[in-house]
């Protein structure tokens, strides 16, 4: 394990002290400081526009922090550019399916699994190694697409497309696993799938998750964190939270997220 | 010290034409993302007309109007026969309008012949004029189409700044769909833009025949400056047209007069150099 | 293996045809086609239409006549060993320095920047004596000898034109296959997204500007050969678009489509002065080209596919009814 050095037992997975985005005058995400243990899974919570999104963009290093600091397993990371990060173990899916769609299946999850790990180094040999392939077709399997691995990635459904976001996020030993809104987009029928491959994620791997369907957001997670017009507003398990009364204020009481 | 005056003169008398043929490809560049890769024939063919209007009746006044006329109207048959069709596939206006370059190339060469032409200028444009202050004579034509260009680009700037419909392109350039969306004939705007992109092509070939001389590969010659002076000073901008249009008239003049062999480079140099720094040129604004 | 199915005939007909069907013809084709495979590959697997195709096979060109023998008394003579990797090396380092310059611009962008890029070398060679020799360049450059004569004769020419041709398309089935050619057609479709798995999309881009260079750099020197001169009209704005027409009417997301669009094209060139005056090539070049453009903008290749899967879907169809 060559990042075990960096890894601190005791400290939390991610960690952020006030960070905060700000575009202009106005602040997208404002002094939020919260903490995942290892191998926790957390939901965060929000209305539209309640800074969720960017929220991740900070912690992958998408969007510079305005202020505060993130730590990874006690590293400070606030300042490493993205791919240092994702050498670090972090590793996020997007909300809206940015892929490769002139690749297949298989292709992409390999050139995930060579990036990821190597860098432009593992694109220069001239073969596909064996390893690496054997690891691509494992992910499928991880995030059941197996039976489509030599698909063109444009002719995959969107839920394979959802899947396939998830097996390129599991590429090489990821620590911390950001997922946006997974199930967005997907049919009834295609929702408990989805649940299903969130729950058979490995245990050790820290996974926060932006869902607006509850149903998912509570079958996977412990813990719950609200956000709401950019701030952190709520925290707890999901009983504490769905008794929180400004939860209730936001999201029955009227008030929007603008 | 004479020389490097007279070079200077020269620079930005190229800097003149390349700004006036420039600005019509920018310009269409810059609303309709489309790459009219006809602008060079469109200048040829304004210039050539221009030259037998000019013959037939003595009045050069009257040829510069016809040429620019006869390439404001091809270009807008361009738009409206062509073009048009392929609205938002960009990579197939750009082909097409190379196969209309082709075929126009061709027809001029059947019409015109393969002979260079020079526009007769008027008395009051011909021989030159003593510019004490440099202590050099300067050929009348050259000065003149210096201040043409700074009209036409003071009006073209006018235009786009302080009119209705130049609102409505500058509104275009930046937000093509809302425009469409709001109700604007924005097929119609198009074949304007396109009419006016041809007008002043067809200008600047009428004034590059009387300043220099026109013949075939002129539309090359002139396509290739126009792309180089929209990529070294931005897409769709007056003042991206006017900079860019400076820095390589002058260049390409300092160059042959104290750098022949390398001359084609310098201009290559400033392109690369701009790309590596602002891929959107010096005055675009960035694509994202 | 249907490449042999194409091969074995092609390899055939020396036995039927005169010598100016196979040099003026199939040979002329296959070079141009073997120029034009390296846009098609660009515009298929990258995205990006280059224009300076022509130029990346006229440095190859150049570097065999600087180096070889011709009759302008201009060049440093070499062993035929060294010239012949060299040629392709200058060719893929040339390939490589544009794809860096071109590193950020894609689309109607890239096709300006190469344009540019090509246009300039040409206006470079007319006025560079000491490598170029001007506007006139190079005359008298014989092919290798091969016993009596030399591999520019029309059969040794053809044959070795079909077999770089064919070793020039399998080079692109397989690069692209490779885990490079991959991160190639990643940065096609999102460029982002690859940044974001660790591969930053400089190197995907310059390899495969390189690799074109490799493809133009082979069909240049056969070119070289074939014409037995080069100068700056071997590199000029006629010869650029050729090979953009020639990719256009094979289809520029089909590389071996390349092949077709040259037949077609060469076939033109020869036979127009049937059809119209001789001078009035351009026009019809034109015509056609602006025909397919409108009609057919994925090119013959793909005309042709979709007729023969039209034809069996109405066979299969008639035989269910």
């Amino acid at each position: 394990m060559p990042l075990s050095d960096a890894h601190n037992t005791t400290a939390n997975a991610l960690e952020t002290q006030g960070i905060g985005k700000r575009f202009g005058g106005f602040w997208a995400v404002k002094d939020v400081t919260f903490s995942v243990k290892p191998g926790e899974r957390r939901a965060i919570l929000g209305p539209n526009g309640a800074g969720k999104t960017s929220l991740f963009n900070i912690l992958t290093g998408d969007y510079k922090a305005s202020a505060g600091s993130i730590r990874l397993f006690g590293e400070d990371v606030t300042k490493q550019s993205i791919p240092k990060r994702i050498n670090r173990g972090l590793r996020r899916t997007y909300q809206h399916a940015y892929l490769f769609d002139g690749l297949s299946v298989r292709d992409t999850l390999f050139l995930a699994v060579a990036g990821i790990r190597g860098g432009w180094r593992q694109v220069l040999p001239v073969r596909l190694s064996d390893p690496r392939r054997a690891e691509a077709e494992r992910l499928a399997e991880v995030a059941g697409i197996t039976q489509f691995l030599d698909r063109m990635v444009s002719d995959l459904s969107h839920g394979q497309r959802r899947q396939l976001e998830i097996g390129i996020a599991l590429a090489e030993d990821p620590k911390v696993l950001l997922l946006d809104e997974p199930a967005a987009g997907l049919s009834p029928a295609e929702r408990p799938q989805l649940s299903k491959l969130l729950l058979s994620l490995p245990k050790e791997v820290t996974v926060i998750l932006i869902e607006h369907d509850m149903d998912i957001a509570f079958q996977t997670s412990e813990s719950v964190t609200v956000l709401f017009n950019g701030e952190l507003m709520a925290e707890g398990t999901p009983d504490e939270v769905m008794a929180d009364k400004d939860v209730h204020q936001i999201y029955v009481g009227g008030a929007h997220g603008h | 010290m004479t020389l490097f005056f007279v070079v200077t003169l020269n620079g930005l008398t190229l800097a003149a034409l390349y700004f006036l043929a420039a600005s019509g490809f920018s310009l269409i560049f810059g609303l309709m993302r489309t790459v009219n890769m006809a602008h060079g024939a469109l200048l040829l063919l304004g210039g050539y007309v221009g030259w037998s209007v000019a013959d037939a009746t003595g009045l050069w006044a009257l040829g510069v109007l016809a040429g620019g006329l006869a390439a404001a109207l091809a270009g807008a048959m361009v738009q409206i026969g062509v073009l048009g069709w392929m609205q938002g596939d960009e990579l197939r206006q750009t082909l097409a309008s190379i196969a209309i370059s082709i075929i126009l190339a061709d027809l001029m060469l059947w019409i015109w012949g393969g002979n260079t032409y020079q526009v007769r200028t008027p008395d009051w444009l011909s021989g030159g004029v003593r510019l004490e202050m440099l202590g050099i004579g300067y050929a009348k034509v050259r000065i003149s189409l210096m201040i043409f260009a700074l009209v036409v680009g003071v009006a073209l700037w006018l235009f786009i700044q302080k009119t209705r419909i130049g609102a409505v392109i500058r509104a275009g350039v930046d937000d093509q769909q809302m425009l469409r969306a709001l109700g604007y004939p924005i097929n119609k705007i198009f074949i304007l833009v396109f009419a006016m992109g041809g007008m002043l092509a067809g200008m600047a070939g009428v004034i590059a025949g009387s300043a220099l001389s026109i013949a075939p590969g002129t539309d090359l010659q002139f396509l290739l400056s126009s792309l180089v002076v929209v990529i070294v000073g931005g897409m769709g901008s007056v003042g991206g047209a006017a900079l860019g249009a400076l820095l390589i008239g002058l260049a390409e003049q300092y160059g042959l007069a104290y750098a022949p062999t390398y001359a084609a480079v310098v201009t290559f140099v400033i392109m690369v150099f701009v790309l590596a720094v602002r891929p959107q040129g010096l005055l675009g604004r960035s694509e994202k | 293996m249907k490449y042999l199915l194409i091969l074995i005939p092609m390899a055939l007909l020396p036995l039927v045809l005169n010598d100016f069907w196979l040099s003026q013809v199939l040979t002329r084709a296959l070079i141009m086609g073997t120029i034009a495979l390296s846009l098609s590959f660009l515009a298929t697997y990258l995205g990006v239409v280059s224009f300076a195709q022509v130029t990346l096979a006229g440095v190859a060109g150049y570097a065999i006549a600087y180096f070889g023998p011709n009759t302008v008394g201009v060049g440093v003579p070499l062993p035929l060993i060294v010239t012949i990797p060299l040629a392709l090396i200058l060719a893929m380092a040339a390939g490589a320095m544009m794809g860096y310059i071109a590193r950020r611009s894609r689309g109607i962008y890239a096709i300006m920047i190469t344009l540019a890029i090509g246009v300039a070398f040409f206006y470079f060679t007319r006025q560079n004596y000491v490598l170029f020799n001007g506007f006139t360049g190079f005359s008298g450059v014989i092919a290798p000898a091969l016993g009596e004569g030399n591999w520019g004769d029309p059969k040794p020419l053809y044959f070795l034109s079909l077999i770089v041709a064919a070793i020039c398309v399998g080079l692109v089935q397989g690069f692209v296959r490779s885990p490079l050619g991959l991160a190639v057609q990643a940065v096609r479709d999102a460029p982002g997204r690859l940044l974001a798995l660790g591969i930053p999309t400089t190197l995907p881009i310059v390899a495969a500007f390189a690799f074109s260079g490799l493809i133009a750099g082979s069909g240049g020197i056969l070119n070289v050969w074939f014409q037995e001169r080069v100068s700056s009209f071997s590199v000029g704005f006629g010869p650029i678009i050729d090979i953009l027409i020639i990719s256009v009417i094979g289809g520029l997301r089909h590389p071996t489509g390349a092949f077709v669009g040259a037949i077609v094209y060469v076939v033109l060139d020869i036979f127009a002065i049937d059809l119209i005056d001789r001078d009035r090539f351009n026009l019809l070049i034109g015509i056609v080209l602006l025909l397919i453009i409108v009609a057919a903008p994925n090119g013959l290749t793909q005309l042709i596919t979709d007729g023969a899967k039209k034809l069996r879907g109405g066979a299969a169809k008639s035989r269910t009814t």
